[in-house]
């Protein structure tokens, strides 16, 4: 079991090693990311349907107890966002092995790309605070050289505000880090989850300074409101390989930490909640209007990340809250979102970089008469645009429904309605792509007919979309899983179990019954 | 048999644009042949009909479990209303099918056309046979989708992707307050009682399944849920203030009209509302509102209509003031207007639908669909001619067709409530719709004949066949009525009313008062109509101008100006929200920062126990006011050079602080990256433009005081956390205790970086690792040589060489090899003492760069002789590997392993001394690889 664990974050760091001791543009070089990312992919699978089967996994890394090594740990929620980030890793290594250029493949694109997976899988794996950092700087640092690889002026552009919002936000992050361990005296999210709230019935502003702190740092990450505008710079610089990686997965990153953390470690925090609720509607729709004033195919997308990533946070933020109905639906809400949003996202990037390739450009206004001239295209766009709209029976409408469910299930009816609206501003912003690149006659009829894209392109695609219907027409396991994930995140003892804390010195810290409020 | 008449089309529709390219001529009629057999499917699973029964009322239910965790299930049900309704779809559709693939000709997307309509007719299909609430919201949001694409088809026209898009938005608004609806009302009947597998099953709330019903009306959430439902009906049925939506999309080609926007989709708000009404009906609410819009519907519809003069648009306004009619009918929930519906909303599916196919084939005879243009094709176009006159006359209510017997019914629900002023209402939107459907029906074939763009000639027998069907259809029931009111009609009418009734339509009732009553208001209907129809007839352009004026003001106006007013402000809001300026989000993040603190301290964060005790020696506060000028200082330096010996101040003193409170490894690690940092900061600053404070006075001021408050309330935050800890922690009392027996290592911050913690330093290696990659793709960036912005502005400080010393390069040779033993040294005892890989690292690279800036960048390359990623790639697989050993035998990863005995010369060794050469020889490949690429490329530009 302990196997299954450590695989995604080591067979995605064996792939890199290979790929920068061997030579860099090659044909072996390709195989190897390739090989690595399905094998990462595999290797998820896998640790999913054993978590599945055998409920929450953990292992004490160099085989110290907890909470004095570190843990990993993987329940439910883990296991899917690992499998989430192998699928995308996946479809974005194939697809970049026929759209990145040599150049940039010189510069150790491919291992650079497997190390961002090896910090996403870390980061949804580990079960420590540091650790969760440690794993934050990783997926820093190779997004941000993924981000500028190649040099051209709007990368450097985007890649420095991107790395100076980020590292502010790093260290934010190191200082609650640090803080937490001072005051609460563990990094382990299973000790903490007994500590903080008995840290909190003592000194509940300082616990309420800590979660801000984070809040703050995983915010920015997850592109909350007003922290998010980053995301329209990054994502629309890079090659679409990249864009697609970063839409699929990176602001998922901040909001996985959030839940994590404030479901497992923090006592309730009312304040902090209410505050989640309200950035989160204001993401929401800032976003969306952000989307539709976009002109460039890529900037929607990148507006849109935000406008949706608005909803995982909503939901979030119900997670936080108090009520118990509506608690269980809301992380049924986020994670299912988080796997539609992944899959939709990523493609949709990828749909833009191959409508760069045909028409070498994304801006709306030049673009025209794709429907007619790529039709298979075409349709793919039109499929996940629907779904990213919420349209039934894609997977985007149940990400929506849940999401609406868990909204009404707390009563809080302006926020459901924020979130219906988004998503009508989401379908204009979608049927204006449709609209301007698809079905209008192009201003300039491009000379020659396209070339037909290449298989390494469409592949992907195909594959994102074809899951994306497959989750719309047969979503019974995702949910059943989701719920199953729910329940497991909330009653918090099977992962606290799993990491069985060691408590070697006699006066041990009150345990969770006599720590909750 | 229910899954497959909704399966069928939609398989269909993913063969079709495959067949397109095979059936060429044919593929109209095999693209009929998908509804048709659809159709014999359904009333293959209606149960027999039986004329001696007292009452045929089918039922048929097919259930699968969809999501049930959701309470969602595939529920289908085949009643008197759905197989109505169902019937209507598949009878148009086929007709339509036939039609479209003559309309259509030899366009090449005709494949695609056709798979669209079959799409639709599927969700249709889907959409009146569900019985579960999400199961038809899925199906209902399906038919907006293709009607998007099919009233767009012509998408390289303006018009068209406006219409769609309008359509879409309109519908889609809509579906989404359905949505809110439906989820309402499933929270609603769960709260009532109702077990969740059955609280969104559709015959479970109106009374006919497995459990009681809930009471839904006296729930709390019912007021939210009918008004979200109505919303829903009434966009998609194109009610006011929504029926601008339906004249819009007439841009779509003619057989699409015919199909979505006459017989079958828009009816869909309709149907929606009576397939609830047995649930949600009956309250004044509900009276008031279904009433009055469905009344205020039928009136615009009916006067919009007058002054239209394109075929298209006339039926499209009857269209909308139709379906006022049947939401009208819905209202009152008496015998009477549940008859009235049922008979006038068959009759208009079969009317309408062959109007819109007559008028599709005139518009293919003459090249117009211009009434004032249209005359006296009576001759030329018989058979279209034929079929469009019954239509017509069958709107226009007048004996005996099919039509007549609705208006009748009507004229008797609406005197049945006794309200003057519904009456009235009625009689006068009746009039109207008479005198449109002889403008639409009758004026084109009759009287003179005009100049039209093509000299006319009949249509193919497929487009003349499906009209002629609908219309003699319409006569024939009219004639012989018991084929409709004793089966489908009865039970139609007894499922929207959820009691029995029994529907029994005659052209003549009698001779009784109250039955002359409405005969005589049937022929005032007629006359008068033909009265209006003889008025309009010279000024259709007249009438058309004043209501085109009148919808300047009215909700279409609405429209536009939210969506154009909308598209314009959202960039200037973006604008401001979404500023893209890397120095003005750094302050916002920390404006945010400062908030949320400061909201922590007013909730009155304070710090706990006894601080500053023991009160701080002289020495420590002296360097703890250095960091802190340095940091200031750093701040407000007027060159890159003061800033970074400023910088370096503060990290001096911070490592000094590290050695006082006996972190030995901290500050030597800290000591080696500052010189480090020096080094580098001079390569790159070179390339850095000149320093130029840009900001005004008040910029700076906040600047600084947004600084100052992040670090005041940092430290008021790091000051509360420190009154909380007892000494010594838990973590600390363990690490200290296992450090040398179980560990193997006296040095506990060592043990801690490759034992305890290894995989943190796993993770940390992996950065510089990274970081070196990304520094090396940076440097390799030729600075764009246009104007000079950004990175490539003029080196600022001149640089000139490092200048050579002869006793430095003399010397840097031996210092060279003296570090590296000495960094191998360090290495090495690490585990113990003060040491590592880290520091061993550092310092080796240290040495290299001192022999770098002696000997220049090429004689150091050729002293280690092989790529430095490769070193780093190396590094890294090392320290993996080291970790991996336990991991092959079982162990968890990067558990410690050691040898029994004890090499000589190197004491105890272990898998973790392996991971610190790792993480030494990483190190020493990343800093070196950046450092000795930027020298590269400094002395290429100067060479």
């Amino acid at each position: 079991m302990s196997v299954l664990l450590v695989l995604p974050i080591v067979l995605p760091l064996a792939t890199a090693i290979l790929g920068l001791v061997l030579p860099r543009t090659t044909r072996v070089q390709q195989s190897v990311a390739a090989t690595g990312a399905v094998a990462h992919a595999l290797a998820a699978a896998a640790l999913l349907a054993a978590v599945a089967r055998h409920g929450v996994q953990a292992v004490q890394a160099g085989g110290w107890p907890a909470p004095f090594g570190i843990t990993l740990v993987a329940d439910l929620t883990s296991a899917l966002l690992v499998l989430l980030t192998g699928v995308l890793g996946v479809a974005v290594t194939v697809y970049a092995l026929a759209d990145v250029d040599a150049a940039r493949h010189r510069r150790a694109f491919l291992p650079v790309l497997q190390v961002l997976i090896m910090g996403v899988s870390g980061t949804f794996l580990t079960g420590d605070l540091f650790n969760l950092y440690v794993w934050f700087e990783v997926l820093l640092l190779a997004s941000f050289v993924l981000l500028t690889l190649g040099g051209e002026r709007a990368q450097l552009r985007a890649g420095f505000h991107y790395v100076a919002l980020n590292l502010a936000g790093s260290t934010v992050f190191l200082i609650a880090a640090g803080l937490v361990y001072g005051s609460a005296q563990s990094l382990n999210f299973a000790d903490l989850a007994t500590r903080l709230p008995a840290l909190h019935a003592e000194r509940p502003q300082l616990v309420l300074a800590l979660a801000f702190l984070l809040l703050v740092a995983f915010g920015l990450k997850a592109a909350v409101f007003p922290l998010g505008s980053w995301v329209p710079q990054a994502y629309p610089a890079p090659p679409a390989a990249v864009a697609a990686i970063f839409a699929g997965i990176l602001t998922k990153v901040g909001v996985y930490a959030l839940l994590r953390v404030f479901t497992l470690c923090f006592p309730p925090l009312p304040a902090l909640q209410a505050l989640l609720l309200w950035l989160a509607g204001l993401t929401m729709v800032l976003g969306v209007i952000g989307a539709v004033a976009q002109t460039d195919l890529r900037r929607v997308l990148a507006f849109h990340s935000i406008s949706q990533i608005g909803y995982m946070l909503l939901a979030t933020a119900l997670v936080a809250g108090a009520s118990p109905t509506a608690r269980p639906v809301a992380v049924v809400a986020v994670l299912v979102f988080m796997v539609h949003h992944g899959l939709v996202k990523s493609n949709l990037f990828l749909v833009s970089g191959a409508v760069g390739t045909l028409r070498g450009t994304t801006r709306l206004q030049p673009l025209g008469g794709l429907a007619g001239g790529a039709p298979l295209l075409a349709g793919l766009f039109f499929v996940a645009a629907l779904s990213l709209a919420g349209l039934p029976p894609l997977s985007g409408f149940w990400a929506k429904l849940t999401v609406v469910q868990a909204s009404f299930g707390a009563r809080q009816w302006v926020l459901a309605a924020a979130a219906l609206g988004t998503g009508l501003l989401t379908l204009l912003s979608m049927v204006k792509i449709w609209n301007e690149a698809f079905w209008k006659a192009p201003p300039i009829e491009p000379a020659a007919p396209a070339p037909p894209l290449r298989a390494a392109r469409c592949g992907p695609i195909i594959g994102l979309v074809v899951l994306t219907a497959a989750l719309g027409l047969w979503p019974a396991p995702l949910l059943d899983l989701a719920r199953r994930a729910a329940d497991q995140l909330l009653a918090r003892q099977a992962y606290i179990d799993a990491v069985g804390l060691a408590r070697p010195f006699a006066a041990a810290p009150p345990t969770v019954a006599e720590a909750a409020p | 048999m229910l899954w497959f008449a909704v399966a069928i089309p939609f398989v269909a529709a993913l063969l079709l644009p495959w067949a397109a390219a095979r059936w060429g001529g044919a593929l109209g009629w095999a693209a009929a042949a998908a509804p048709l057999a659809a159709g014999l499917a359904l009333v293959a699973a209606l149960p027999p009909y039986d004329p001696d029964a007292e009452r045929w009322l089918p039922d048929v239910r097919a259930v699968v479990p969809w999501v049930p965790d959701v309470g969602i299930h595939f529920a289908l049900r085949l009643d008197g209303l759905s197989a109505t309704f169902a019937l209507l779809i598949v009878l148009v559709g086929t007709l339509v099918a036939v039609y479209a693939g003559a309309y259509l000709g030899d366009d090449p997307r005709r494949g695609r056309f056709l798979a669209y309509l079959a799409g639709f007719t599927g969700a249709m299909l889907g959409l009146v046979l569900s019985d579960d609430l999400f199961t038809l919201f899925v199906f209902w949001e399906l038919t907006s989708v293709t009607s998007f694409l099919l009233i767009g088809f012509d998408h390289r026209k303006s018009e068209a992707r406006a219409a769609a898009l309008q359509a879409l938005l309109v519908t889609g608004a809509g579906g989404l307050a359905l949505l809110a609806g439906f989820v309402l009302l499933q929270t609603a009947a769960a709260s009532a009682g109702v077990p969740p597998e059955y609280a969104g099953r559709v015959s479970t709330l109106i009374g006919l399944g497995p459990v009681p019903a809930p009471d839904l009306r006296a729930q709390a959430l019912y007021i939210p849920a009918l008004l979200l439902v109505l919303i829903g009906a009434f966009t998609k049925s194109a009610h006011f203030p929504f029926h601008f939506w339906l004249p819009g999309a007439m841009a779509a080609p003619t057989p699409v009209s015919a199909l979505l926007h006459s017989a079958t989709m828009v009816k869909a708000g309709v149907f929606l509302l009576a397939r609830l009404a047995p649930a949600l009906g009956g309250t004044d609410l509900w009276h008031f509102v279904v009433t009055g819009g469905g009344a205020l519907t039928m009136l615009t519809g009916a006067v919009l209509a007058v002054g239209q003069h394109d075929l298209k648009r006339i039926l499209a306004y009857t269209t909308v003031s139709v379906l006022g009619i049947l939401t009208m009918l819905l209202g009152p929930g008496t015998d009477a207007a549940f008859k009235a519906l049922t008979t006038f909303l068959v009759a208009h599916a079969l009317y309408k639908a062959a109007l819109f196919l007559v008028a599709g084939n005139i518009d293919h005879a003459t090249g117009t669909r211009d009434v004032t243009r249209l005359g006296g094709l009576m001759r030329l176009l018989p058979l279209s001619a034929a079929a469009g006159l019954l239509a017509a006359l069958s709107q226009a209510g007048a004996p005996p067709l099919f039509g007549f017997l609705g208006k009748e019914l009507l004229y008797v629900a609406k005197t049945d409530l006794e309200s003057e002023l519904l009456v009235g209402v009625a009689v006068a939107a009746n009039i109207l719709l008479t005198a449109m459907a002889l403008q639409a029906g009758v004026r084109p074939f009759v009287g003179q004949r005009h100049e039209t763009p093509h000299p006319p000639h009949e249509a193919p027998p497929a487009m003349w066949l499906g009209p002629l069907v609908l219309g003699v259809l319409g006569l024939l029931i009219g004639l012989l009525p018991k084929w409709f009111d004793a089966t489908l009609g009865s039970a139609m009418a007894t499922a929207v009313a959820g009691r029995p009734l029994v529907l029994k339509l005659a052209l003549w009732h009698g001779l009784n008062p109250e039955a002359l009553a409405i005969l005589g208001l049937s022929a005032v209907t007629l006359l008068a109509g033909y009265g209006v129809y003889r008025w309009l007839r010279p000024r259709v352009r007249t009438v058309g101008g004043v209501a085109r004026r009148l919808s300047r003001v009215g909700p279409e106006a609405l429209y536009s100006r939210l969506l154009d007013g909308g598209l314009r402000a959202a960039p200037r809001l973006t604008e401001r929200v979404f500023a893209h300026r890397p120095r003005h989000d750094l302050l916002l993040f920390f404006t945010a920062l400062v908030a949320l603190l400061g909201l922590a301290f007013l909730q009155g964060l304070t710090w706990g126990g006894a601080l500053f005790e023991p009160a701080p020696a002289l020495h420590e506060l002296g360097l703890a006011g250095l960091a802190l000028a340095g940091a200031c200082l750093t701040a407000a330096a007027p060159s890159h050079l003061v800033a970074i010996a400023a910088l370096g101040l503060t990290g001096t003193s911070v490592a000094l602080l590290f050695a006082l409170y006996s972190a030995p490894d901290l500050a030597l690690t800290l000591f080696l990256t500052e010189t480090l940092t020096v080094v580098l900061f001079v390569f790159v600053f070179r390339r850095l433009p000149e320093h130029r404070a840009r900001r005004s006075r008040l910029e700076r001021g906040r600047d600084a005081l947004v600084a100052g408050l992040g670090g005041a309330t940092l430290a008021g935050v790091l000051l509360a956390a420190a009154g909380v800890t007892p000494q010594p922690t838990e973590l600390w009392r363990y690490f200290a205790e296992k450090s040398l027996p179980e560990a193997l290592g006296r040095n506990v911050v060592n043990v801690i970086l490759v034992d305890f913690r290894a995989l943190d330093t796993l993770g940390e290696i992996t950065v510089l690792v990274i970081a070196g990659l990304g520094v090396l793709g940076l440097v390799h960036v030729r600075p764009p040589a246009a104007n000079g912005a950004g990175l490539a502005s003029k080196p600022a400080t001149a640089a000139r060489g490092p200048l050579p010393s002869i006793i430095l390069t003399t010397a840097a040779r031996p210092i060279l090899l003296l570090l590296t033993m000495f960094s191998i040294f360090m290495l090495l005892r690490g585990h113990n003492a003060p040491g590592g890989g880290f520091i061993g690292g550092l310092l080796v690279a240290a040495g290299f760069v001192l022999y770098m800036l002696a000997a220049g960048p090429a004689a150091a390359r050729h002293v280690i002789r092989t790529s430095l990623g490769r070193f780093a790639g190396l590094g890294l697989a090392v320290a993996l590997g080291s970790g991996l050993v336990a991991w092959l035998l079982g162990r968890p990863i990067l558990t410690g392993l050691w040898l029994p005995v004890p090499l000589p010369g190197l004491g105890k060794v272990g898998t973790v001394l392996l991971f610190d050469v790792g993480v030494y020889l990483v190190v020493l490949g990343a800093v070196l690889a950046v450092l000795l690429t930027l020298a590269e490329q400094w002395s290429e530009e100067h060479d």
